[in-house]
């Protein structure tokens, strides 16, 4: 199915919504009893809720509403694995709990709380490269992606493909997964494979660290039947070139996406945005923050450095084992690749004191 | 903590892989003593495992200080044991089949009910984590009405004593009842002989009441084969898809015909969290839960599912399954003697 896009400028925002999901509602894509899993996306600015942006709830509310009543599947879970927030208080601050009061079939969970399973497949059956997924995913008939935009060190572009990253449960596999490998990605587009994508880019995250950043205002929402096709869309609409954003690029080579006409977006204006502002300290102690970052990333390296090699086979001209050096080699690559790190140290501080543009 | 202490009867192959070992890893039980008439296997166990009390004769082991028994002698050993034990008001866990002999069988299970001592007999399948999902799966209308319940399984190895039905058949004969849980209505089995008129397959088709679905069991002796090789599986067919495991291999795949994710990648596989975290081999791991769950049950005085009736039901199977197969008819009411 080939996907649509919100397509007109100026127009009434239900509207689009509606003309948007025509062909999925049109279609019998999700049976009376299915379970539709809707993942949503609070990654972005939810480290320290300094400040970012999210999926606007009324907006997934809007479509679960539409898919409700033309389809009327016997569960819908919308979800989202834990990180370093408060799950359940992000619920009921965006006023989750109290839509799924109004909505029998409609349940709010917490992934990382539920049963996990093991996911398997072709490309992935060594124990070691497994991830945990949510149960509910594995049992899925329908799943619904929803996710915000973001640039940042890691990536030059993450939108819905790189959204999936959500349903890992396991934090520390995920960062290892993206870090460094795509794989991950790769599989779980495979495994999940939505039969919705929706990518709220009104407003979007751009900063050098994964999570955190400066909100853009990006004033667009696509939403598709294929999470790539949606993505390459937002590429083209922020200026990226795909081959520069590697995991799209080789989810697009391995999966050859149909050709998507170039007519399909525009950006919206004049329509009700919902902001998810939180409090953001200032610039002056951003920067001395990540001048105290980098001095103490500094100590870490040097002291690592001398208890990893160690003094005494230093001296006595032993030679470490080879996963004792990748294992080094492994955590000053992660730190290097951290906000804030010492490579991007002036960048990073530029950024701060320099307003931007996406694109 | 309480400590359960344990005579093992019967020192063979499977009570030096899998019994002692999965003990020796519990930390409530202690193994007292270890018992077995042929000496020479005895020595080696006691040495190997550093267990000093040992016996040749069963009845001396059983009336030692010992709180439970395991049975792992010869199937046709296993009722006067488990008998004597009952008697002695010694619980007992003893190793598939119950025995070779369904009087026997039913002995065992109306001495055990008379006297209310437990009776586990180790079908450890129905305690692995893919069959659990599975059945709860099943249960929850994953795949909507069960058409169809089809176990394949291949062995390299029968008892000289038993037969294939009845050494290796009445795994799954358990995992069925597992699954199913329902009256037994009948039974129906046919075998497959070589030249040599050795028998080398059983398919037995068996019916539930108040079950919509026919479940097929087949079994097979490969002797040619590589273990790697053997095809041991359960599927479950279905008014919205497929589900199917391996025997000792916790994966599962689900098809689910309604999904439109599905119909274009093709089933999914996963394996449930339980068995992820496992650190053994699945048999080595089913072995040491079933045993787990045996000593739970005494020191909190609970039941057990795969019990003496589910024992002799496994061996009742087994045998309608031959008589079915000798005079080619269908095998009815199997649980209404008892």
């Amino acid at each position: 199915m080939i996907s649509n896009y919100i397509s007109t400028v100026n127009s009434n925002y239900e509207n689009l919504i509606q003309k948007s999901l025509e062909d999925i509602l049109n279609s019998e894509v999700i049976g009376k009893k299915s379970r539709v899993v809707v993942l949503v996306d609070f990654s972005a600015g939810h480290r320290s809720l300094e400040s970012g942006v999210m999926v606007d709830p009324n907006l997934i509310f809007n479509i679960i509403d539409k898919i409700n009543k033309k389809f009327n599947p016997k569960n819908v879970y919308i979800g989202a694995s834990e990180n370093n927030f408060d799950l359940n208080d992000l619920f009921e601050r965006l006023g989750y709990y109290s839509y799924a009061k109004l909505n029998r079939n409609v349940e709010i969970i917490n992934f990382s709380k539920t049963e996990e399973v093991k996911y398997l497949n072709e490309s992935n059956k060594s124990v070691l490269k497994i991830a945990s997924i949510p149960e509910l995913l594995a049992l899925s008939d329908y799943v619904v992606l929803f996710s915000t935009l973001k640039r940042n060190v890691y990536e030059r572009y993450s939108g819905c493909s790189y959204s999936l990253a959500n349903f890992l449960l396991n934090p520390s596999f995920k960062e290892d997964a993206l870090a460094f490998s795509k794989d991950t990605i790769y599989d779980l587009y495979e495994y999940a494979k939505p039969g919705l994508s929706i990518l709220d880019a009104r407003y979007s995250l751009e900063k050098l660290g994964p999570i955190q950043g400066d909100v853009k205002k990006t004033d667009f929402i696509l939403i598709g039947t294929n999470p790539l096709i949606v993505d390459k869309h937002a590429c083209n609409i922020i200026g990226e070139k795909i081959e520069k954003v590697i995991h799209l690029k080789k989810l697009i080579k391995k999966y050859k996406l149909p050709e998507v006409e170039n007519k399909n977006f525009v950006t919206l204006k004049n329509i009700n945005r919902v902001e998810y502002f939180f409090f953001r300290v200032s610039k002056l102690f951003k920067k001395i923050k990540l001048y105290m970052r980098n001095i103490s990333t500094l100590f870490y390296l040097a002291t690592l450095a001398i208890v990893s090699i160690g003094g005494r086979d230093l001296l006595a001209g032993r030679w470490m084992s080879f996963s004792g050096y990748y294992k080094i080699i492994k955590t000053i690559l992660f730190k290097l690749e951290e906000d804030g790190n010492l490579l991007e140290w002036k960048i990073t501080i530029n950024k701060h004191v320099k307003e931007e543009t996406l694109s | 903590m309480k400590k359960i202490r344990f005579s093992i009867v019967g020192t063979g192959a499977i009570s030096e892989s899998a019994h002692i070992p999965s003990l020796l890893a519990i930390p409530e039980a202690i193994i007292d003593n270890i018992c077995d008439i042929d000496n020479e296997k005895l020595n080696y166990t006691s040495n190997k495992f550093s267990i000093s009390k040992k016996f040749s004769d069963y009845k001396d082991a059983i009336n030692s200080d010992i709180d439970a028994v395991i049975i792992a002698t010869d199937a046709p050993a296993h009722a006067e044991i488990a008998l004597y034990a009952i008697k002695k008001n010694i619980p007992v866990f003893m190793e598939k089949p119950i025995t070779v002999s369904v009087e026997d069988a039913k002995n065992v299970y109306l001495a055990s009910k008379k006297k209310n001592i437990l009776v586990m007999v180790g079908y450890q399948l129905r305690h692995m984590a893919n069959h659990k999902k599975i059945k709860q799966y099943v249960d929850n209308e994953e795949i909507g009405n069960i058409y169809n319940l089809h176990i394949r399984a291949e062995t390299l190895v029968i008892k000289p004593d038993e037969t294939l039905l009845i050494d290796y058949g009445t795994h799954f004969f358990d995992l069925v009842r597992f699954y199913v849980d329902k009256k037994i209505n009948s039974v129906y089995c046919d075998f497959i002989s070589n030249e040599n008129q050795e028998q080398i397959g059983a398919s037995t088709v068996i019916k539930f009441q108040n079950c919509n679905y026919q479940v097929v069991v087949e079994t097979y002796w490969v002797p040619d084969f590589n273990w790697s090789d053997v095809d041991r599986s359960v599927t479950f067919l279905g008014e919205h898809g497929k589900m199917s495991t391996k025997m000792s291999i916790p994966e599962i795949t689900l098809l689910k015909t309604k999904s439109i994710r599905d119909k274009k990648i093709g089933p999914r596989t996963f394996m449930p969290k339980e068995a992820s975290n496992v650190y053994m081999s699945m048999g080595d791991y089913a072995y040491q839960k079933q045993l787990e769950i045996f000593i739970d049950a005494l020191i909190n005085n609970k039941n057990v599912s795969s019990d003496a009736y589910s024992g002799l039901m496994a061996l009742k199977i087994a045998n309608a399954a031959l008589n079915s197969a000798k005079n080619n008819t269908v095998i009815k009411d199997i649980e209404d003697d008892i």
